[in-house]
């Protein structure tokens, strides 16, 4: 009963406030479009100046190259240096610019299909056609994803578990700081309020939070950026609130160990951005085992996979219920922490 | 233990009323720093307790220490008989802090309704109290207004409202009237005084001296422990010049080698 009066003043503080409700519901719309545009316009051609040579062995590597001709190699090595292109072709000299390592790669592409053709120029007629075969790309098959399946999609899933993780995070705990700081944690306490249905009040609140910014994130990924995605609302609104209730339980856990909003701030580099880079956007397989480690001690680590399992390989509750107890474990653990900080303010 | 000014006033006690609050030797630190060192006191029904003393006595630890709302390190506090912290007797307070303690991004109305509520009171009640108290302290008007846009005397008026919402019988206010103007203040006082007719016990913590004459019980802190106990005019007759801010100005004078406590 006292958990619904709790959940609904969260509710209504929420919803008083335009700026946090428009943070928690517009935000995330905001930074999927942001990262949607820029992996969408990323570079997959390397610019490459070709000086003199192959004109038919340039045609074959327009799939991965932009080529533009120019007279010696004094004008490519300028371009290069100027920035005007990424590498050039002279001969059997081939140069790459080498700071990006994602247009070095591009580039080295490049240089090989165009060596490649050239060699094979260089063949007998006969031979030629047959070492064409040869050289000839395999068609893969995929067992997930798809034709148009880009970098976008594989993320989608990480990003929004991370969007939701932070936001509620941040929300959380500032509201739960605020009721230390503004005395309100002192007087609610001065009535028959239990601890944990203070802290059930304001899982329920965010909560119901946390399940709208999911939807609204879902139909803005399936509708408007029409992702590739397996598209089961129900077990990913579901994986999100566990996302989220771990966040809940974490941000106001932290929030007592701050005195203030600048502070709470402060574990933003400790405890949000290593999940970051634990929730799926780098592979972990190679990396020491001590990082593979580190990376299990990250509830989002957790929230990311079974997202991603939900999305990208259209797994079902059976396929996830590990990571959604993982997150379970860190959530009550957080819980009982925070009730026990909780009794600074009345010992029972 | 007991000193002798506690034991007459707890026989005046005794006249007007039950024993409401009961705290024995309550002794509480901040780290290595000693903030309370032995309390004893004793509030009792239809009684108005005043708390004296300079800033940072330890009059806010010492109510907060009494509602429960701090852990003591030694001694013990009852309401009603019943050892606290006990989550019965906490919807039985009316809690004001010295900090305003309301919500910002709710309506005042929305602020009363929900500490009604949380000490128990059903949404109805709570609503219909929340109008007439919103009236008492005169914000009807105001009543639909954010409290992020009220003025600082709005907001503790409002806060008044929320302590003394759902009726308690133990009421704790927290130098309720800095901000206020005069006529309201004298409002307020009228309101203690309703209370106190129905049998409310009262403790209020202030720095005004013309509010401590309306008390009917002074207790004096300092450096953690009680230098006086006694009703303002018992007071008055410790100094020549007869007046309770002459008692105020002495007792901050006074060393705590006295020894006049534990
Ligand atoms: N949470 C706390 N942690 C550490 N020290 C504290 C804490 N609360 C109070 N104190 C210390 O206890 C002493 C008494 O503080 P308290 O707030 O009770 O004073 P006060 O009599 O209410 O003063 P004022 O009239 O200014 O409100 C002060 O020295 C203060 O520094
Ligand atoms: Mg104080």
């Amino acid at each position: 009963m006292k958990t619904m009066v709790i959940a609904g003043r969260v509710i209504r503080q929420i919803t008083g406030d335009k700026r946090t409700l428009a943070v928690m519901l517009i935000a995330p719309v905001i930074i999927l479009s942001l990262l949607y545009c820029l992996l969408a316009f990323n570079v997959t051609k390397a610019n490459i100046d070709l000086v003199g040579g192959n004109r038919a062995a340039a045609d074959t590597i327009a799939d991965v190259a932009n080529v533009t001709a120019v007279g010696n190699a004094e004008e490519a090595e300028s371009r290069l240096k100027a920035g005007e292109s990424d590498g050039y072709i002279d001969g059997d000299r081939f140069v790459a610019e080498g700071t990006d390592p994602a247009i070095t790669a591009l580039a080295k592409r490049a240089f090989s299909q165009y060596a490649m053709k050239q060699r094979l120029s260089g063949l007998p007629q006969q031979f030629a056609a047959q070492a064409g075969n040869i050289v000839e790309q395999p068609q893969a098959v995929l067992l997930y994803g798809g034709e148009n399946y880009g970098q976008f999609d594989f993320l989608a899933p990480s990003m929004m578990g991370f969007i939701i993780f932070f936001l509620v995070f941040l929300l959380a705990g500032i509201a739960f700081l605020r009721e230390r700081i503004s005395g309100t944690m002192d007087r609610i306490l001065v009535s028959s309020l239990r601890r944990s249905q203070l802290v059930a009040g304001y899982f329920l609140g965010f909560g119901l939070f946390a399940a709208l910014q999911t939807i609204v994130i879902q139909i803005f990924l399936v509708y408007v950026l029409k992702i590739q995605a397996y598209e089961n609302f129900a077990l990913i609104l579901v994986v999100n609130l566990f996302v989220a209730g771990t966040s809940l339980a974490m941000g106001t856990l932290f929030s007592a160990f701050a005195r203030n909003e600048f502070q709470l701030f402060q574990f933003i580099p400790i405890v949000i951005i290593p999940q970051v880079m634990f929730c799926g956007l780098f592979n972990l397989r190679d990396t020491p085992l001590a990082l593979q480690y580190l990376a299990r001690i990250f509830p989002l680590t957790y929230g990311a996979d079974a997202l991603r399992s939900v999305m990208l390989r259209g797994a079902g509750l059976a396929d996830v219920w590990q990571d959604l107890a993982a997150m379970f474990g860190f959530t009550l653990l957080f819980l009982t922490l925070n009730i026990r900080v909780l009794r600074k303010y009345r010992a029972i | 233990m007991k000193k002798t000014n506690d034991g007459k006033s707890e026989k005046a006690g005794a006249e007007t009323g039950l024993n409401i609050i009961h705290a024995q030797d309550i002794y509480k630190q901040f780290g290595d720093e000693a903030v309370l060192r032995g309390i004893d006191l004793n509030v009792s029904s239809g009684e108005i307790v005043g708390i004296l003393g300079p800033s940072g006595a330890g009059k806010t630890t010492l109510i907060k220490c009494l509602i429960g709302t701090l852990g003591l390190n030694r001694g013990s506090v009852f309401i009603h008989g019943v050892a606290m912290p006990s989550l019965c007797m906490m919807d039985r307070i009316g809690y004001m802090a010295q900090q305003d303690a309301l919500y910002d991004d709710l309506t005042g109305f929305q602020n009363l309704v929900f500490y009604g509520r949380l000490k128990g009171m059903r949404k109805r009640a709570a609503k219909d109290q929340s109008h007439e108290l919103m009236a008492l302290v005169e914000l009807s008007g105001d009543e639909s207004k954010k409290v992020a846009h009220y003025s600082g005397g709005m907001k503790r008026r409002l806060s008044l409202a929320a302590a003394l919402i759902g009726d308690p019988d133990v009421i704790v206010l927290d130098e309720p009237t800095v901000g206020i103007d005069p006529v309201l203040r004298e409002l307020f006082w009228q309101e203690f005084g309703r209370l106190k007719a129905k049998g409310r016990a009262i403790m209020i913590t202030t720095h005004v001296m013309d509010e401590a004459e309306k008390c009917d019980r002074l207790i004096l802190l300092r450096d953690g422990t009680i230098l006086e106990n006694g009703s303002p005019e018992r007071l008055k007759q410790k100094t020549p010049k007869g007046t309770l801010e002459a008692v105020f100005l002495e007792s901050a004078k006074r060393q705590i080698t006295e020894g006049r406590t534990v």
